[in-house]
């Protein structure tokens, strides 16, 4: 792990980091065409103005092709995605176009008291997927990708130096830092973050990586039927976080005395350097945490509970803490 | 027409006359103590504004000589009965003056005697509830409160409960203002009362938010503390008033309210529905005062939790500005629940005639998000103010502030919106035995065809339809019925403002029954806080509005027999007034539970037990079938009641809804109309108490937009909500 | 497989079905109990569980498994995140007895 990786995943971890998304895409549909959308994606959208839920596109065989986040803002609809790029979401979605916004994303346990600095006290209020309208031109969604308190800027290219600067003007008082997509990417992972580019490679469905609360398994589509097929049939394997003292490869072996259980999907180091969060799938009866037995690259593993991290946001307070008085916030001890 | 406050009572912890309690107000004093009057096992919070075992001996022994039954009465009634004759005597009126109603906010009602019938009651259902019950059932339990306040104070008039949990108070006020804008009534005796019991303690602990010490608001200390008591307040109209020669101690400007539709016990984090409820009261002050700067005084809900108080502050000062006084009355005299919007709002009536705003307790150091000026100078400080706020909001999201002016009259009167038509858009309605979803969604009454299952539940599903009891469950089907029969389409912001009117009997009893249940089976810390958050009264009607996102004021009915035509009757006079009100979704709801259960073998009512609910959507548009005639009156009224309904007109058909077997009437209704086809609506359709009236009127507007009927009057009358008509006819004119 | 870790498979998958179902009853959860996916979040992201859940959870689990998640419930969040960190808490606190 690089020191400036090190970096900003601490930033993230304890403060509030600043990144601006390259790859996000935004489509935005009208009242009516928002019922045509709904019915083409795997979630049902019955939800409240101001609300946004997290959803999938999935393949006809029930494999997810991009992450994305729906909801409502001024009875628009707005699908902000990844994984998928602008031409194929448009398809996927069957209209609109991609919108143009920069996204600016804002994370970190006191990442709400930048953004309270920046907005108003107010949005401490924000609940978790809710979202507004500050001024014209900018809307925010409160959702991120590394498990701690996050914002999504939705923000029109003329006004989004002027976010940008002013956010890293304020930011200084939280000793925020600008962070790269490969720290989101790592908190991602360590947080049990669905990433379409580091799991949409492996041909896993939705069932298989845990996704299901991201869809509804009612719905008719293709992508559903698959998944409604493999449920009735019996899930073979599941992905599961393990823990190794050393690092292993990707692609490596999971073996259960010597018998071939599974494989390892993706691997990071934690801050320190001393364990490793390794995501591999498993066949079924040996995906439960709490092993460690399993063996891949020659090294004992234990599998465990996702996520990996206990993230300080559950224990700060907005009404409550502040960055200044972080001292305060007692995160307790593993058992 | 300007509406007075011509009187004032309490009987509370901090105050037991309006002197005594502005004196302790204005010395920073509170009420609070360790609670002696029933055990409180293991819970750590004891602490609460309340009468000790003592003091209430004291009052019911003070009380005895002019109220023999002072001392076997049910405490909030106690309460109740003592702030009325407060209030009536300070107001200078004769208790047989006419056109005077009485309008009642509470939130457990007559608790005490609840848990008696409860602990007698075995937990399989009895086949005929035995004497003592009766004599329960009778001496004030359920629904019966207003009814029984106004046969110990000697009033026969219109009575309407209130209860929609900690907003009640607020509710009632703005009840009370509408019946006398609406020439209903030229005077209003509004009462709030409640006493504390322990399910209170272990319901408030269950959910997380009960403080272990006395509350402070806006203040380090977090969580609410309990209190009880009642208040009273004489609203008249200004004519009415002069005619008799009294004069008014203050005025009541206006009223706004709205629902968050968010979550059943939290509110609307950002303070989004408490900051439209104080805009739409703002709105009327801003017209009714003259120009030039109006200096406010916000009297707080308050609570002191988390949950609240920064987003109420939010609200505020969005509104008023952060430079507004703000204090909690919660932080003197406790959450005093259903009583607290009426008590409060006299707290800020007495404040506004000593011109000194009251302080806030215990709220240095302030909290983030606590308003700027928080009165934290320990003793009221002594600057006027031109209008005062009270602001009340509660479960189910549904959110009142009530706006208090200077006597005598403001420059300009309260504006008097010319009184608009009424039209029936929409009706709905459910009816189903049973205590799941499906069975709920699987019928429907009258005519108007079978409600698709299927596609309700796909509507519904993404809204968290879980946790429904069974009558929020055929609350909020008939919803979705009666808004697609009135072509109101899932978002439009018409539907948004939507305002709700709902008459309520016997309530969630299921989750009455599991709240009960789930109380000390293992310990203080195993009550159910879900059961807790949907026993109250209007918890189904949030559950309504939060599935069909509904955020227009929400006030909930709790008159028993003939609740639901009353919430109709409510809701036409909010279409007439309030050009803020287009759409007005209203009715009733009843639950097949225990409770109204024993009521129908009771009351010896004929017909099947209904867990049904009606809704019907109001407008001030013309359509096929208009609400000609809404009017109220006293049990004893109900000839110059239909009077008024009717005229000289005849119609071809009356509903008649009744609380008992009533020979005599139903002959006189015969005879007064002799061409008239009289229906016994529980002998045709089954006995639903609050619903009843409510799917008449759908039947009625059936049978017009048929073709089957011209006129059609559907006819209440009982002990607990007096008597209603409302005459549908047959609109004539052009439709748009 | 060997029998030492077949037995603790089968513990934790028996423990997990309890767990499952537990969850969709006490919270009148309309999905499968097999659709609460083991690792997915409970609270907020996922399954977006409230505070009265919460307390719903902490309540049954103490009747059904005895298992007393200690002390101040706001440590409680850690052992709510998903249905496996609940399940590691049952089986910690069955093995302290």
């Amino acid at each position: 792990m690089t020191q400036k990786l090190r970096e900003a995943v601490s930033v993230l971890r304890n403060g509030v980091g600043l990144v601006r998304h390259e790859s996000l895409r935004v489509h935005i549909f009208g009242e009516s065409a928002a019922i045509e959308v709904e019915t083409r994606l795997p979630m049902d959208l019955a939800i409240r103005e101001g609300q946004f839920k997290q959803g999938l596109v999935l393949d006809d065989t029930g494999c997810p092709r991009a992450d994305l986040l729906a909801g409502f803002i001024q009875h628009e609809l707005f699908v902000v995605s990844r994984g998928l790029d602008a031409g194929r979401m448009t398809e996927a979605l069957g209209g609109g176009s991609a919108g143009d916004w920069d996204i600016i994303g804002v994370e970190g346990p006191y990442a709400w008291e930048l953004m309270a600095s920046w907005d108003s006290p107010g949005i401490i209020g924000l609940p978790f997927m809710g979202a507004f309208s500050p001024k014209d031109g900018i809307h925010i969604i409160r959702a991120g990708f590394t498990g701690e308190y996050g914002y999504l800027l939705l923000v029109r290219p003329e006004l989004a130096g002027r976010v940008w600067e002013e956010l890293c003007s304020l930011g200084q008082a939280f000793d925020a830092a600008v962070v790269e997509q490969a720290a989101i990417q790592h908190c991602s992972l360590e947080n049990w973050v669905f990433d379409p580019e580091r799991d949409g490679k492996h041909t896993l469905d939705a069932l298989e990586l845990q996704l299901r609360w991201r869809v509804d398994m009612t719905k008719a589509t293709p992508g559903l039927d698959a998944l409604r097929a493999h449920k009735a049939a019996g899930l073979r394997r599941r992905i599961t976080a393990m823990s190794a003292p050393s690092p292993v490869a990707i692609g490596a072996d999971v073996l259960a005395d010597d018998l071939l259980i599974g494989r390892v999907l993706a691997t990071a180091p934690d801050l320190e350097g001393d364990t490793h969060r390794v995501l591999a799938v498993l066949d079924m009866p040996y995906a439960q945490p709490g092993i460690d037995s399993y063996v891949v690259d020659g090294v004992r593993c234990r599998t465990q509970s996702a996520p990996w991290v206990l993230n300080q946001s559950l224990y700060v307070n907005p009404q409550r803490h502040a960055y200044a008085r972080r001292h305060e916030v007692v995160v307790p001890e593993a058992r | 027409m300007t509406i007075c406050i011509t009187g004032l009572g309490v009987c509370c912890p901090l105050g037991l006359d309006t002197a005594a309690l502005w004196t302790a107000i204005a010395a920073g004093l509170d009420s609070f103590r360790e609670v002696d009057r029933f055990e409180l096992d293991g819970l750590s919070c004891r602490t609460a504004s309340a009468f000790s075992a003592e003091s209430l001996q004291a009052i019911r022994h003070a009380a005895a000589p002019h109220l023999p039954s002072a001392h076997t009465l049910d405490a909030a009634l106690l309460f109740a009965v003592l702030a009325g004759q407060q209030a009536l005597a300070s107001s200078g009126m004769d208790p047989n003056a006419a056109r005077l109603a009485v309008v009642l906010a509470t939130s457990a009602g007559t608790a005490d005697t609840h848990d008696r019938y409860d602990s007698g009651r075995p937990d399989g259902a009895s086949p005929q509830p035995d004497a003592a019950q009766r004599t329960l059932l009778e001496a004030g339990a359920f629904s019966t409160m207003a009814a029984t306040v106004c046969e110990l104070l000697g009033l026969r008039g219109p009575r309407l409960t209130v209860n929609t949990a900690c907003a009640s108070g607020g509710h009632a006020l703005a009840v009370a203002m509408d019946l006398i804008r609406g020439e209903h009534a030229d005077r209003v005796l509004v009462l709030g009362a409640d006493s504390l019991h322990p399910s209170l303690f272990l319901g408030f602990h269950s959910v997380g938010v009960l403080s272990t010490s006395p509350c402070g608001p806006f203040g380090p200390r977090e969580g609410m503390s309990l209190g009880e008591g009642a208040a009273a307040i004489v609203l008249e109209d200004s004519g009415a008033m002069r005619r008799r020669g009294a004069s008014a101690r203050g005025v009541m400007l206006g009223w706004g309210g709205s629902s968050d539709a968010y979550h059943p016990t939290s509110p609307e984090p950002r303070g989004d529905g408490v900051r439209r409820s104080i805009e739409a009261a703002v709105a009327l002050i801003n017209s009714s005062i003259s120009t030039g700067q109006v200096s406010y005084y916000y009297n707080a809900h308050g609570t002191g939790t988390l949950a609240n108080d920064g987003a109420e502050a939010q609200a505020a000062a969005r509104v008023l500005g952060p430079h507004t006084p703000v204090s909690s009355s919660k932080s003197q005299v406790g959450h005093t629940q259903g009583a607290a919007g009426v008590l409060e709002a006299v707290i800020t009536l007495l404040a506004l005639e000593h011109g000194a705003i009251p302080p806030s307790l215990r709220s240095l150091p302030h909290r983030r998000l606590a308003p700027e000026d928080t009165v934290a100078d320990g003793r009221a400080r002594p600057v006027p103010v031109d209008v005062a706020l009270s602001q009340s909001s509660a479960f189910g999201g549904t959110n009142v502030t009530t706006a208090f002016g200077h006597a005598p009259c403001p420059p300009h009167p309260t504006p008097t919106t010319e009184a608009r038509a009424v039209y029936v858009h929409g009706v709905g309605a459910t009816h189903g035995l049973g205590d799941t979803i499906e069975a709920a969604l699987s019928q429907a009454v009258g005519g108007g065809g079978v409600p698709d299952a299927k596609q309700l539940r796909a509507t519904l599903r993404g809204l968290k339809l879980r946790r429904l009891d069974p009558v929020s469950a055929v609350l909020t089907a008939a919803a979705d019925h009666a808004l697609r029969d009135a072509g109101v389409s899932t978002r439009s912001v018409k539907k948004a403002k939507l305002a709700i009117v709902v008459g309520m009997a016997d309530g969630p009893q299921q989750s009455i029954r599991r709240f009960v249940d789930s109380r000390g089976s293992q310990g203080p810390g195993t009550a159910s806080a879900s059961a807790f958050a949907r026993m109250v009264l209007n918890a189904p009607v949030g559950a309504m509005s939060y599935a069909h996102q509904l955020r227009g004021p929400s006030i909930t009915l709790w008159s028993g027999i003939g609740a639901g035509l009353q919430a109709l009757f409510f809701a036409a006079t909010q279409v007439s007034l309030r050009d803020t009100s287009d759409l007005v979704l209203a009715g009733g709801a009843d639950e097949a539970g225990h409770l109204t259960n024993d009521r129908a073998r009771l009351q010896a009512l004929p017909g099947a037990l209904l867990e049904a609910a009606g809704l019907l959507v109001l407008s001030a548009e013309p359509s096929a079938v208009e609400l000609k005639s809404w009017c109220i009156g006293g049990p004893e009224e109900w000839a110059r009641v239909c009077d008024d309904a009717c005229g000289v007109g005849q119609p071809d058909r009356v509903l008649v809804c009744l609380d008992t077997p009533r020979c005599e009437l139903l002959q006189a209704v015969s005879a007064r109309w002799p061409g008239a086809q009289i229906i016994e609506f529980d002998r045709c359709a089954g006995f639903a108490p609050a619903a009843g009236g409510a799917l008449a009127s759908i039947a009625a507007t059936r049978w017009i937009r048929a073709g089957s009927a011209d006129r059609v009057l559907v006819l209440s009358v009982g002990r607990e909500a007096g008597t209603v008509a409302l005459l549908f006819e047959a609109f004539s004119g052009d439709l748009p | 497989m060997n029998t030492e870790l077949s037995t603790r498979l089968q513990k934790r998958q028996a423990t997990l079905r309890m767990v499952q179902e537990l969850l969709v009853t006490e919270l009148y959860l309309e999905v499968d109990p097999e659709d609460l996916d083991p690792d997915a979040p409970l609270f907020g992201s996922g399954h977006g569980l409230d505070s009265i859940d919460a307390v719903e959870i902490l309540v049954a689990l103490e009747g059904k498994f005895q298992a007393r998640l200690e002390g101040d419930r706001v440590d409680a969040v850690r052992h709510l995140r998903t249905v496996n960190t609940i399940v590691d808490r049952i089986l910690s606190e069955q093995a302290a007895q």
